[in-house]
């Protein structure tokens, strides 16, 4: 994350007074954060609804669990999506075994520039634009492998079977594809390299 | 502990960061990582940190604006507020009014009972003082009847040669304890019993109730202050009525 922004410090800011009990400052960590979080619920769960509650159980934990956060272990920002992440899947796989997911994307609008995205958030339009792009640059079944992971809450084992490729294989793109990612947001935020060549191709 | 970051090392911590391991994949993951180094930890972090922006290819949602406030009364601290409880219960508060009434009326009826409580004892009072006084009257009479210093003078009405009263009287202390019938001594008066231009005694009067005793027939009550013509014998005493 961008931790020079003044969004990502207000977020640990407000984490940190949160640990001492300060109701309003989840009402302001709600304001950084709500939108994306609501956000990726609804393109994970594609149920508004359901949306909506998880991501009010989301902060519900952030809240009571505001102490547990630790700087050593990332930023705010990715504790938060950690959370987030686990709730929508955990609401996800408690969803009859029979659902057929959508195609990612399905009944969603499309934003591929970032356009939409409010600049007042902890995850800057910047990064939005950046992280669209990265993603868009991927080759397709990298960049395939690694939606069916983080959006729809596949395992790889379950990739593996949706795609019928070898389990390695699967393993293979998803590393390769984040590394990528991470390496080019780097690039495109003007942060440090990658020291150590840790990509692999495939 | 790990010194390189090998391909199946790199492989499970980037299915980590994006949720793809199985729960076996995940614990195993875990115990590999708390026995590596610092470079390994630092590449699950960015590799985390990598995940966490990919929310943001997310189409942004505006949540409901009700959600916000949903979530702050969720983990708001347990508090009571009367006011927001008579709010989220629509209590018009005529629970309160009626309350209020009954309160007051039942003031008012305890404020009345004791004014009434209070006239009753009064009228007990001198209901008791009364009695007391004719207890006092009738120790007097009795005292002086068996008095051996006393003696005793009948009151008689000229005219018919009726007694009427009488009186006994101690010289020696110079008392007097007159009995007249009460219909003959005008209320809020008192007797005063003298021998004729001589110091009056120290008279104690005892109304006898005028039922009790034949009063005077045909003479008003006023009738007592001519005491004169209530002749005493056989000293000449006679009664004076004052205030």
């Amino acid at each position: 994350m961008n931790r020079s922004r003044p969004e990502s410090a207000q977020l640990l800011e407000n984490l940190q007074r949160m640990a001492r009990g300060e109701h309003a400052a989840l009402a302001h960590a709600y304001d950084l954060m709500g939108t994306v979080v609501f956000s990726l619920a609804v393109r994970m769960l594609r149920d508004r609804p359901a949306a909506e509650d998880v991501t009010q159980d989301i902060f519900v934990q952030i809240w009571r669990q505001a102490a547990n956060y630790d700087t050593s272990r990332g930023s705010p920002e990715a504790w938060i999506m950690m959370i987030a992440r686990t709730r929508i899947l955990d609401r996800l796989r408690s969803r009859s075994a029979g659902i057929v997911l959508k195609p990612v994307g399905d009944n969603l609008p499309d934003a591929p520039d970032a356009e939409d995205w409010p600049d007042d958030l902890a995850i800057s339009r910047e990064d939005a634009v950046n992280v669209r792009r990265c993603l868009a640059e991927l080759p397709p079944d990298q960049k395939h492998a690694i939606e069916l992971a983080f959006f729809d809450g596949l395992t790889h084992v379950e990739i593996s079977e949706k795609l019928n490729v070898p389990l390695g294989t699967i393993k293979t793109r998803i590393r390769l594809g984040l590394i990528k990612i991470r390496d080019r947001l780097k690039e495109l935020m003007g942060e440090e390299p990658v020291a150590e060549p840790l990509a692999a191709e495939e | 502990m790990e010194t390189t970051m090998t391909d199946n090392l790199l492989d499970a911590a980037a299915c980590e960061a994006v949720g793809a391991n199985t729960a076996a994949d995940s614990v195993a993951y875990q115990q590999q990582l708390a026995g590596a180094d610092e470079h390994a930890r630092r590449a699950d972090r960015e590799l985390r940190q990598t995940v966490a922006r990919l929310a943001a290819a997310s189409p942004h949602l505006k949540p409901p604006a009700a959600l916000r406030g949903r979530i702050l009364e969720a983990t708001a601290p347990a508090t009571f507020n009367m006011e927001a409880y008579r709010k989220a219960t629509r209590d018009s508060g005529r629970f309160y009014r009626w309350g209020f009434y009954a309160a007051m009326l039942f003031l008012t009826a305890g404020a009345y009972y004791n004014m009434s409580l209070q006239g009753k004892l009064k009228q007990a009072d001198s209901a008791v003082a009364a009695v007391t006084h004719q207890v006092q009257q009738r120790d007097a009479a009795l005292r002086a009847f068996v008095n051996p210093n006393a003696t005793e003078v009948r009151l008689v009405d000229h005219g018919s040669g009726k007694t009427y009263g009488k009186a006994l009287v101690d010289e020696t202390a110079h008392t007097a304890v007159v009995i007249l019938p009460d219909s003959l001594v005008p209320p809020g008066q008192t007797a005063s019993f003298a021998y004729a231009n001589q110091k009056p005694y120290d008279t104690l009067l005892i109304r006898v109730p005028g039922d009790a005793v034949d009063s005077p027939a045909g003479k008003p009550l006023n009738a007592i202050l001519h005491v004169q013509s209530v002749q005493p014998d056989p000293h000449m005493a006679q009664i004076g009525i004052g205030y």
